[in-house]
């Protein structure tokens, strides 16, 4: 026996009649597995009330902070927090590039000697500058210049010193514009009769009408700009960093709602289903809208025109207007308030109940207002928007 | 699996049931994220310990809890009350594996459909009644009780193949 999800969420929250308890517990009796999984759903609901004061942490962006306190590949330097255990990583020390501190002593002395000949110079340390070191290593060096500088140091190890760090430089800002000019490689999925289901590197749910193509950067930390073709739904993880859908001329940006995004023969089109979200000309983004919830609009011509006209009742008269892009069900829902008639949209049930419809939700709204006219005493005719209709009640009830 | 592998491993099973248990006796998150932090950190310190360890989880908890005592002991800035001290010490690991099995509910509820998810934890969550919900999402009940009906199945598949739960 297969058991319907509705009838057993009402198991769940115990408001199964004698009759439906009766169903699921033969239901249970069948197979072990079906209790063991009640059990286990049981465990789940008990803990639905404790979820509202359950806190989400970004795991994500935290465990990047945990590996920056840890070196991951040996054994972390510091147990302290504070950011003073990034400073002794071994690998901060192998950016520094101070030159050593090299001291020489002359063997000459002689401020205008002329040291063009090769000479003999040693290292040593910094606290025995004036004293030859025993134990420092002589090093040959020929001097081209040849004069010792007012410092002390002798040139060749000045222009070494200079040389070295114009190159330290040139590494630092080549690796600067390296960084700045990162390319991330680029992820493109297609799909062709089938839409496909995928989660983006940032955690965004996309799912992908058929015979679409989306491409996306592998690493979306730093940007989330994505390219679409053809059509989708997106359900975007919110960020501070906003995710913008090239969409042929035009293109959306959020910083975290759900959307879809379609193509038809001549115009494309975004609709927002809980935030908002801007859909603007790719290149000249002053052309605009602002879309909020339940907003639907096309981009045709260069003009983005709305494509859903809410239900507007108007006060004292039994008046609807309605659009093409309004959900059927609101609009049954207020033909059932208005005429008291329960429409049902189940296609198996029996039209001539008293008080029933039975509506095909795939028909055009003129066929659903044309069936529903005498039944509900209702009156209807197109408006002026395309496709929207203004509908009357004929007699009050 | 590597050993760093097996500790991301563990961070990302462990990291926000270790965060919400904290949280509950310090009601201050940044802190409660810091204190699991430095646990973490020390885990990975002692490594051979943690590894060597009968349950990590217990470990785990154990570490924490004993970091929790410590901070509130020692700072005496949360202004937690004697009760709330006493009902940490008592604290068990059962109470570990509610929050693992929070954690692992809302991962499974993030994967919902967002209309889907939206409606089902307007109902279980926040305790709206569908004739509520309708009315607040300006939806048909129907469209209330197949969107939860949606969800619950997506949710009773995601969760039968979860093993951190049972």
């Amino acid at each position: 026996m297969k058991m319907k999800e509705g009838l057993l969420m009402k198991y769940l929250n115990g408001n199964c009649s004698k009759k439906q308890v009766a169903k699921v517990q033969s239901w249970l009796a069948e197979d072990i597995a079906h209790s063991n999984e009640l059990d286990r759903l049981k465990v789940v609901w008990s803990q639905f009330e404790d979820l509202k004061s359950f806190k989400t942490p970004n795991v994500k962006k935290d465990w990047k902070t945990m590996t920056s306190l840890v070196d991951i590949h040996g054994i972390p330097k510091n147990d302290d927090l504070s950011p003073k255990v990034v400073e002794v990583q071994p690998s901060m020390k192998k950016v520094a590039f101070a030159p050593k501190p090299i001291v020489t002593d002359q063997v000459s002395t002689s401020e205008n000697e002329d040291i063009s000949k090769s000479s003999v110079i040693r290292s040593s340390e910094a606290t025995n500058k004036s004293k030859p070191s025993l134990k420092s290593e002589t090093i040959k060096s020929t001097y081209v210049a040849g004069k010792k500088n007012d410092s002390g140091i002798p040139l060749i190890d000045k222009i070494v010193y200079i040389v070295g760090s114009i190159i330290a430089a040139g590494i630092i800002a080549f690796g600067i514009y390296k960084l700045l000019n990162k390319k991330t490689p680029i992820v493109e999925i297609a799909t062709t009769e089938t839409s496909k289901e995928f989660t983006l590197p940032d955690g965004s749910e996309v799912v992908l009408d058929p015979f679409s193509r989306l491409s996306y950067p592998r690493d979306m930390d730093d940007q989330r700009r994505l390219s679409l073709f053809g059509g989708g739904e997106f359900d975007v993880m919110a960020d501070t960093e906003p995710m913008i859908v090239d969409f042929g001329d035009v293109s959306v940006m959020t910083r975290g709602t759900s959307f879809d995004l379609e193509k038809a023969e001549d115009f494309v089109s975004a609709e927002s289903f809980d935030g908002k979200l801007r859909f603007f000309e790719t290149l000249n983004e002053e052309n605009n809208v602002e879309l909020s919830e339940g907003d639907k609009f096309k981009y045709v011509n260069g003009n983005f025109e709305s494509m859903i006209l809410l239900v507007e009742v108007l006060p004292e008269l039994p008046v609807i207007l309605v659009g093409e892009s309004i959900k059927l069900d609101r609009l049954l829902d207020w033909l059932m308030e208005q005429s008291g008639w329960k429409v049902i949209t189940t296609p198996s049930m029996p039209i001539d109940r008293d008080h029933e419809v039975v509506v095909n939700l795939d028909q055009s709204y003129e066929d659903v207002l044309s069936s529903l006219k005498d039944l509900m005493d209702i009156d209807y005719q197109s408006a002026e928007c395309n496709g929207c209709y203004l509908i009357k009640r004929m007699k009050s009830l | 699996m590597t050993k760093e592998e097996k500790f991301e491993s563990i961070f990302q099973k462990y990291y926000t049931p270790l965060c919400n248990y904290a949280y509950k006796y310090l009601d201050n998150w940044d802190t409660s994220k810091d204190i699991v932090r430095s646990t973490f950190l020390k885990v990975w310190n002692n490594w051979d310990t943690f590894s060597g360890a009968l349950s990590q989880k217990s470990y785990l908890f154990r570490a924490v809890k004993n970091t929790l005592i410590d901070t509130i002991r020692k700072e005496k800035r949360m202004g937690i009350s004697e009760d709330g001290h006493s009902v940490l010490l008592a604290s068990s690991e059962t109470e570990m594996d509610s929050f693992i099995i929070r954690s692992e509910i809302m991962k499974s509820l993030n994967k919902l459909k967002t209309k889907n998810r939206k409606i089902f934890m307007l109902n279980k969550i926040e305790g709206l009644t569908y004739p509520e919900i309708a009315k607040f999402l300006k939806i048909s009940e129907r469209t209330v009780e197949d969107n939860m009906a949606r969800a619950f199945k997506a949710l009773r598949k995601d969760l039968a193949k979860n093993k951190n739960i049972y």
